[in-house]
């Protein structure tokens, strides 16, 4: 069965397992209030595809941390939509959905249902194995790296080389 | 501003989120976006006048024109401030980004200010990362290290990732040992861990 993963950099407020901080924090729309349309990615629960889909979508994080996926398939009211999301690989936008919500309310419940089997519905792709992948494209001159960056420079020249830094973004 | 149309000027008392200040507008409200045209409709929406006041700074990147004065002689009309909504437009990322970008100095402030909730202050937290100066990003966010929300403490860790002075290193090194959050110590271990 495919995961629905949505993608968390921060995790100590799900650790708190308190739903609506969770809420507040991790579904914020970006001009305010409760994003109703949130991003998830449509996956196999395979570990090389969920490093992949983890390592793209850290492409838009300001810095890079360790990643979890939590696994919202059975919790949610209807099935998410697929859409290409804002990320510029191909193989991450092939798997990228969107929950479309009637209300905070509905995505309170969803948290609410996933909450219990947290652990279970958890996948993890530490800082190590993201820079690992980076690392192999890199040396497979993949031009997609460069996007695989945290966005602040002094940040990108550790994880990725120089020789990286300035690579045309793949689309 | 002269040629640009009616012009309405405003005197708000609070910027909120920010500071205290006199504020004189030089704007119209056109189907709910700010243009810097008349602003004849202004009085009749109270509302609009607090989210002026809250996203001036964001809707206009200097050199907007708006104009802050320090003394109510300066206004050209009499003062509408009776006008203002009390309600405070609701603080967000892009707000958070775009003083980040262009004002730090008000973002640092708003960080500082205490009017943040958890989730909006560890937002603004880390997003203040993203702030090249780290003088200014550090001063500010390593109080947040001891907040009680481990949100906020997880954010500035993350904010503070862009910035590994000694010092924060020191701190990072702390919080990743005796931080009671698991997240918390983890996120931390993770940024010194290059």
């Amino acid at each position: 069965m495919a995961l629905i993963l949505r993608v968390v950099s921060r995790w100590s407020v799900w650790e708190r397992g308190a739903p609506n901080e969770i809420v507040d924090y991790h579904f914020r729309a970006r001009e305010g209030g409760t994003d109703l349309r949130p991003s998830v990615y449509e996956t196999d629960d395979d570990a090389a595809e969920i490093l992949r889909v983890m390592a793209e979508h850290s492409s838009g994080s300001n810095s890079l941390t360790t990643m979890r996926g939590i696994d919202l398939a059975g919790a949610c009211l209807r099935d998410p939509i697929a859409t290409p999301g804002d990320l510029r690989f191909t193989f991450t936008r092939g798997r990228h959905r969107e929950l479309v919500l009637e209300s905070r309310q509905e995505l309170v419940e969803i948290v609410r249902r996933v909450l219990p089997e947290l652990e279970a519905r958890t996948r993890v792709a530490d800082k190590r194995a993201i820079k690992e992948y980076v690392a192999s494209a890199v040396e497979a001159s993949d031009p997609r790296v460069a996007r695989v960056l945290p966005r602040a420079p002094r940040a990108r020249e550790p994880l990725l080389g120089r020789a990286a830094v300035g690579s045309p973004a793949f689309i | 501003m002269g040629e640009t149309g009616a012009v309405w000027t405003g005197e708000v008392t609070r910027v909120p989120m920010l500071e205290s200040k006199r504020v004189v507008y030089e704007v119209s409200v056109q189907a709910g976006i700010l243009m810097p045209l008349s602003t004849e409709n202004i009085p009749e929406h109270p509302r609009r006048l607090a989210e002026i006041d809250a996203f001036a700074l964001f809707l206009f990147p200097a050199p907007f024109p708006l104009t802050i004065s320090s003394s109510p002689e300066e206004s050209r009309e009499p003062s509408t401030a009776s006008n203002t909504s009390p309600s405070l437009a609701k603080p967000c990322d892009a707000l958070f980004e775009h003083l980040a970008r262009v004002q730090p100095d008000q973002l640092i402030r708003l960080i500082r200010s205490g009017d943040l909730g958890g989730a909006d202050l560890a937002s603004a937290a880390e997003i203040a990362g993203t702030v090249p100066d780290s003088k200014l990003v550090v001063a500010a966010l390593l109080p947040l290290l001891r907040d009680p929300l481990p949100m906020v403490r997880e954010a500035a860790v993350c904010g503070l990732s862009n910035h590994l002075t000694e010092e924060v290193r020191s701190e990072l090194a702390r919080v990743s040992e005796t931080d009671p959050s698991v997240a918390v110590r983890e996120t931390a271990a993770s940024v010194l861990d290059e």
